[in-house]
């Protein structure tokens, strides 16, 4: 693209009053070679007729904007795909966030820079071409035939979609077959339901739009959303186009010296495309769970005592016709629910149990009812759970005279020669210890992902097979569950129902209904060539300039999302359409040739150089903020509406994430003479809050390593720092950036500065 | 849920207080029994089960809780300077939605139907 500038300032919000305009534009227009106008009001229609008359008279393709911040004001200063917009954040970052008695001089520095800034950025920048495959498939693989997958795959066929419905066993319908009632899902909340699982399967058998594989498992799923290639295989069966395991880059030398044998050999390559398998394009991964075992509570005779029974195995009894004493076949009287494993030192629930079983234990008492009008149910919890409208389910249950709720520590369950049990309970509602006889027991056992012990989704990534780091998530198949509650690690599958967490059946419903519109979501995302979450409608994706790679592996090994595979010297081969555009992997690369069209190594180390440091005055330092775009700017943004004050002697640079920071523009930084460099990111860690997963982890790594290389060049460690911000701490701006300024002004300009 | 939540905003403002919670049930589902967990191992957090009877002012404008702790039955009385109420979160439309013949349940909330779109 030819480019043709323009750069406009607006004085309004304050900007006027609090930086020399006339001076600034002369920066502008002598400095940078831009042309330099002004406005009052820029984002008036008045404002945007001035740079509109500019791109339709004089041919302005890209536009230099120095006004609010470019969080704001996003439709008024957009002037087109086909134009280059660049905005300098002068009101909130310069008018704003000085006190009104700063020194004219200091701030007038500010504000050139920004313009220097975002002058040098419009130079740099160009024009995305989106990436487009060639051909995008729209079809959605559903795994998993229970009431989430059920309802993804009537969801998504309902939408116009063709579906794949891939089911284990030979039955579809999953646990919710063997149910006898399921909660009261409408008013007045009392009244126990029959299961819709029935009318689930019939509408998706009804569907021309679904294809169903019963008996089905999924060997591996190759490729990329928009071009999946799914091999199924008949369940149990081992063959060789199972998902390979993952290899590191190390123990891949292990193997290739003989040290280590290949846990993949028999398999096909994971690279390996399989001419017989199906194309879909996006994933509802909806494989749901497994009761938890419970033999490991010895003092609650699970295992041990037949009439001991769990909650899944007692809903089956149920619903295949009266319930008895498996030790006598005889009909019971009384039944103990057990919510929560007892003894004196907690009072959690069994894991995995969310608020679920406490509404199954009373479904369950009610069955206990029904059967026998003399029939006696006992539920002995720490805490009934019961959200929003089971808490009338609830209330009925109190009502029943036959159900007994109370509080209570669960000490032990004890057998009698007849096969009765006896439950001691302490602390209890009635003030005193409690030992009930009864004709069973049943333990409230959790609802176990499937994707805790197995990888489930099977993909051939070089990542490999499985989602990563599901231990924050108790091994369920989550990713952020505030944030992201249906994407996974890995781009094109979704996951929803009990594979996501514990879920009632209503929840389920709503689950795989936000998953399938995710898939959705995805595979028009993909058609369009755009990024899908959370950057959606970027064009731009990362391209790499292999003549200079060195197959060093860190961009295949660092990306969040597995989105890069690689050939077997190691050279990276990329997956646009799983990428999220995070620029972790040019953050990565060491030879700095991975970049976006907006947004690369050249493009942000200008930017840096753009920055005047003066080397003959002490008070005059010079520092460098890259701030994370997605929560630490608009905090700064929020801090500088507060007018909280921040030290004008830095220079804020927006980054996609702390993980596309590339450590050579610390070190352009450093050998422009500035006096420190400060990365403000997201939090990392068990709770994060990183909106592309590890990216923040990965910067702060980095930057341990960037220390020594410091040290070793003479310049102090601390110079350099990365903070963790959430977006609603912008009180704690001044106090983390000024902080950080007072600390180096302590300690004194960088020694190599002018040199 | 919002108890606890507004339970870390003193903590973060007062390190020292001391905070009672008066409770029934702690519903705190799946994830977020990891909270829950964090705030019990706070010393000077007390959790009692027990219903409040009665809240006495007194003269330097705190109040005096009176409850009783249903696991041990003993009465509690304690003078805080500040008692909140964990009130529900009542539907906006109440009146007017019967005016529109919207369906209701029986505490105001309106009964959707996803057949009928609605």
């Amino acid at each position: 693209m030819d480019k043709k500038y323009s750069a406009y300032l607006c004085t309004g919000c304050g900007i006027g009053d609090a930086i020399d305009i006339e001076a600034l534009s002369g920066v502008v227009s002598s400095e940078m070679g831009m042309e330099c106008k002004t406005h009052q009001a820029l984002c008036s229609a008045d404002g945007r007729a001035l740079v509109e008359g500019d791109i339709n008279d004089n041919g302005v393709n890209t536009v230099v904007i120095g006004a609010c911040s470019p969080r704001v004001m996003q439709d008024e200063f957009n002037f087109g795909d086909d134009k280059i917009t660049i905005r300098a954040n002068l009101r909130e970052q310069v008018a704003w966030s000085n006190p009104e008695d700063a020194d004219k001089e200091y701030v007038q520095e500010q504000a050139s820079d920004y313009m220097r800034m975002a002058c040098t950025q419009a130079k740099k920048s160009d024009l995305p071409d989106p990436f487009e495959l060639e051909t995008v498939n729209k079809r959605i693989l559903v795994m998993g035939g229970g009431i989430a997958g059920l309802t993804a795959a009537k969801e998504s066929a309902a939408a116009g979609y063709e579906v794949i419905l891939v089911e284990k066993i030979d039955v579809l319908g999953g646990k919710a077959v063997n149910w006898r009632k399921s909660f009261p899902t409408k008013s007045p909340w009392t009244e126990m339901e029959l299961p819709i699982v029935n009318d689930l399967i019939q509408a998706v058998k009804d569907s021309d739009r679904i294809t169903v594989k019963t008996g089905t498992e999924v060997a591996r799923i190759s490729g990329a959303p928009g071009n999946y290639t799914v091999t199924f295989k008949q369940t149990g069966i081992k063959g060789e186009w199972d998902a390979p395991a993952r290899v590191t880059v190390d123990q891949q030398d292990a193997i290739a010296k003989g040290k280590m044998e290949d846990p993949n050999a028999g398999l096909k390559n994971y690279m390996a495309d399989n001419p017989d398998g199906e194309k879909v394009g996006a994933v509802v991964l909806a494989t749901g769970w497994t009761p938890a075992d419970v033999s490991e509570y010895e003092h609650l005779g699970a295992g041990k005592f037949q009439n001991v029974l769990t909650n899944a195995e007692f809903e089956k009894m149920a619903s295949q016709g009266k319930i008895v004493r498996p030790s006598d076949g005889k009909p019971v009287e009384s039944v103990a629910f057990i919510q929560s494993p007892g003894g004196a030192e907690h009072d959690k629930d069994f894991p995995y149990c969310n608020s679920v079983t406490s509404i199954v234990a009373l479904k369950q008492a009610k069955y206990v009812r029904e059967d026998n009008p003399n029939g006696k149910a006992y539920i002995l919890y720490q805490h009934m759970r019961t959200p929003g409208n089971m808490e009338l389910f609830y209330k009925a249950a109190q009502n029943d005279d036959g159900i007994f709720l109370t509080k209570a520590n669960v000490m032990k369950v004890e057998e009698a020669a007849d096969g009765s049990l006896s439950v001691e309970a302490e602390n209890t509602l009635l003030n005193e210890n409690l030992s009930l006889n009864v004709d069973m027991v049943v333990l409230a056992a959790g609802m176990v992902p499937t994707t805790k012990d197995a990888p489930v989704v099977n993909l051939a990534y070089r990542q490999g097979p499985a989602f990563l780091d599901l231990d924050l998530f108790d091994g369920y198949a989550d990713s952020h569950f505030i944030c992201f509650p249906y994407e996974t690690r890995r781009t094109g599958v979704y996951a929803c129902g009990g594979v996501r967490k514990a879920t009632t059946v209503d929840e389920t419903i709503d689950d795989a209904t936000g998953a399938a519109l995710k898939a959705i979501q995805c595979l028009e995302s993909t058609d369009r060539g755009v990024s899908v979450h959370p950057r959606s409608g970027d064009k731009t994706y990362p391209e790499f300039f292999m003549q200079r790679c060195t197959q060093c592996k860190r961009c295949t090994e660092e990306c969040p999302f597995g989105a890069i595979d690689d050939d077997e010297k190691g050279t990276p081969l990329p997956n646009p359409t799983r990428c999220r555009r995070c620029g972790t992997c040019m953050g990565a690369c060491p030879e700095r040739i991975i970049g976006f069209k907006d947004y690369n190594i050249d493009l942000i180390g200008s930017m840096v150089k753009a920055i005047e440091v003066p080397d003959d005055d002490e008070d005059k330092l010079r520092f460098v903020a890259f701030v994370c775009e997605n929560d630490a700017y608009p905090a700064i943004d929020m801090a500088a509406m507060r007018r909280l004050g921040i030290s004008n002697l830095v220079r804020i640079i927006p980054v996609r994430c702390l993980g596309s920071v590339n450590m050579v523009w610390i070190k352009d930084a450093m050998s422009a003479g500035m006096d420190g460099a400060i990365l403000l990111g997201c939090q990392y860690g068990d709770d994060y809050q990183c909106h592309f997963v590890k990216g923040s982890e990965i910067a702060s790594k980095r930057m341990e390593n960037i220390g020594e290389t410091l040290g070793s060049l003479g310049l102090e460690v601390e110079r350099v720092a990365v903070r963790q911000v959430a977006i609603n701490e912008y009180h704690k701006i001044p106090e983390i950036i000024n902080g950080f300024v007072e600390e180096i002004v302590e300690m004194g300009p960088n020694p190599f500065k002018g040199f | 849920m919002a108890s606890l939540k507004q339970i870390t905003y003193i903590r973060e403002r007062y390190p020292e207080a001391k905070i009672s919670v008066y409770y029934i049930d702690l519903r705190t589902p799946g994830k977020y029994e990891k909270f829950r967990e964090k705030l019990m191992a706070d010393e000077k957090i007390s959790f009692i089960k027990g219903k409040v009877a009665d809240i006495i002012p007194e003269a330097d404008g705190g109040v005096t809780v009176v409850a009783e702790n249903a696991l041990t039955g003993e009465k509690v009385q304690e003078k805080v300077d500040l008692a909140i109420l964990a009130t529900g979160m009542a539907p906006a439309i109440q009146a007017e939605g019967v005016a529109l013949g919207l369906q209701m349940d029986s505490s105001g909330f309106l009964l959707g139907d996803a057949d009928a779109g609605s």
